[in-house]
């Protein structure tokens, strides 16, 4: 303590003048305009790189962290790509015309799963109840039906493939209109059975079979198959009609889902006879 | 003791009137500024202790500042001109020491002594203040010519005050005789 008396003893001189001085420094950045500003800056300059130092040192310190909020943000990035997307666009106009009223709608869509070896198969599409899928429509390529909606949630559907036994679609024989129940043995996947024509008509191999447009699941004349071979089957008066399918359910990649516009005015019409 | 004390204040009160007045509107191409008011430091007492010439150094350099409107300029020059004083005297001191009462003079240091003496305190001063002017190393060669100019005609001024002032002196020891 003593020594620090002395010590300022022996130094109050230029002590007073670096306070004096300091004094005046301060009047002078506090009240000159100029000389504030440029000290500011300098004194920012200095602070500025200062806490650059800092930060480059903080920055690596952190360099496992901000890794994986880059990770992190990658991902983003990349979740937010076209590819990462699934397109809800759909390809179709809808008309306003009191002459012509659009009964049929055809939502395009991807097959994301398709079964083919098991006696019940099914189909999911990537359309939903986002895009106006509901159950119980159909499914149809341009070469052929493929199946029939069974429920639908927000983004995707899954729908009976037409290679499932609980399946039966309403189908006509095109050059007769006569109107028989197509349905899948559970065998081969090539073929499907056309059951309760009669057998008094006269069939021949290659005879187109389309629907029957009796259902509300598909509008009449899409293609099915044509007549592989016949037989009378267990009930003699009617025939059973080997169907070979066109559309190769091995390799089914995008199809329409079909939109019947006026399904719940046909549904109500067909119910309300049992009740009279 | 009190009359040195009347004679100091007289002299600061003068020096600065004759400052504010008349030298501060003297412009000559905008480079030169004479500051005579640093007569006030040169011209103290040799006895004065150094905290004491210190505080006068500020309180000169604030009043002027104060006048001229530049807050902490003059005052950071004439601390440092003060300072610079209490050394520059105690560095050249005779052997034995000064005479008690020997006022700051030509006639009682010599010319070139007091020419050295005013030249280096004016130098440090006018370096101080216009380099805080300028507040930076931006035009520099500006600043540096303004410093020139200014210092040798404050020098001039100094001198031919010391002049008039030796002068004056030397009539008076005629009377006396």
């Amino acid at each position: 303590m003593r020594n620090l008396i002395r010590l300022i003893q022996q130094y109050h001189l230029i002590i007073l003048f670096l306070v004096l001085e300091f004094f005046a420094f301060l009047i002078l950045v506090t009240h000159n305009p100029y000389q504030r500003s440029e000290f500011t800056s300098f004194a920012l300059s200095i602070t500025g790189s200062l806490f650059e130092k800092i930060e480059k040192v903080h920055n690596y310190l952190n360099l496992a962290k901000n890794n994986e909020r880059l990770a992190r943000e990658n991902a983003q990035l990349k979740n937010s790509l076209l590819l990462s997307f699934k397109s809800n666009q759909i390809t179709y106009k809808e008309l306003r015309d009191s002459v012509l009223q659009r009964n049929w709608t055809f939502i395009d869509c991807n097959i994301i799963f398709n079964s083919t070896n098991k006696q019940q198969n099914i189909l999911i599409v990537d359309r939903g109840t986002k895009h106006g899928v509901t159950q119980e429509m159909g499914i149809m390529t341009e070469k052929g039906v493929i199946g029939i909606i069974q429920t639908a949630s927000l983004n995707y559907s899954n729908a009976l493939s037409l290679l499932n036994t609980q399946v039966s679609i309403s189908a006509k024989l095109k050059k007769t209109n006569h109107v028989g129940i197509l349905r899948w043995d559970g065998s081969s996947t090539k073929y499907c059975y056309l059951y309760d024509l009669p057998n008094h008509l006269t069939i021949n191999n290659g005879d187109t079979i389309v629907t029957s447009g009796y259902s509300t699941l598909f509008p009449p004349g899409v293609p099915i198959g044509f007549v592989e071979d016949f037989d009378s089957g267990e009930n003699p008066n009617f025939f059973r009609i080997k169907v070979h399918l066109f559309e190769d359910f091995g390799s089914l990649s995008t199809a329409y889902i079909v939109k019947n516009h006026f399904k719940t005015e046909i549904e109500k019409l067909k119910i309300n006879p049992t009740n009279d | 003791m009190i009359r040195v004390f009347i004679k100091n204040i007289f002299r600061a009160i003068l020096l600065i009137s004759l400052q504010i007045f008349v030298l501060n509107n003297i412009e000559l191409g905008g480079f030169i500024n004479p500051y005579l008011y640093i007569l006030i430091i040169m011209l103290l007492p040799i006895e004065t202790p150094g905290w004491l010439l210190l505080m006068i150094s500020f309180a000169t350099g604030y009043i002027i500042d104060t006048f001229v409107s530049t807050p902490g300029m003059h005052t950071m020059a004439c601390v440092a001109t003060g300072f610079l004083r209490h050394h520059l005297i105690q560095f050249s001191a005779p052997r034995e020491g000064y005479d008690p009462n020997t006022p700051i003079s030509s006639t009682e240091f010599g010319f070139i002594w007091f020419f050295r003496y005013t030249l280096i305190l004016t130098v440090l001063h006018h370096s101080i203040l216009f380099l805080v002017e300028s507040f930076g190393f931006h035009n520099f060669f500006q600043t540096l010519a303004r410093i020139i100019f200014s210092i040798v005609f404050t020098e001039l001024l100094i001198i031919v005050l010391e002049y008039f002032r030796s002068s004056i002196k030397k009539e008076n020891y005629r009377r006396i005789r």
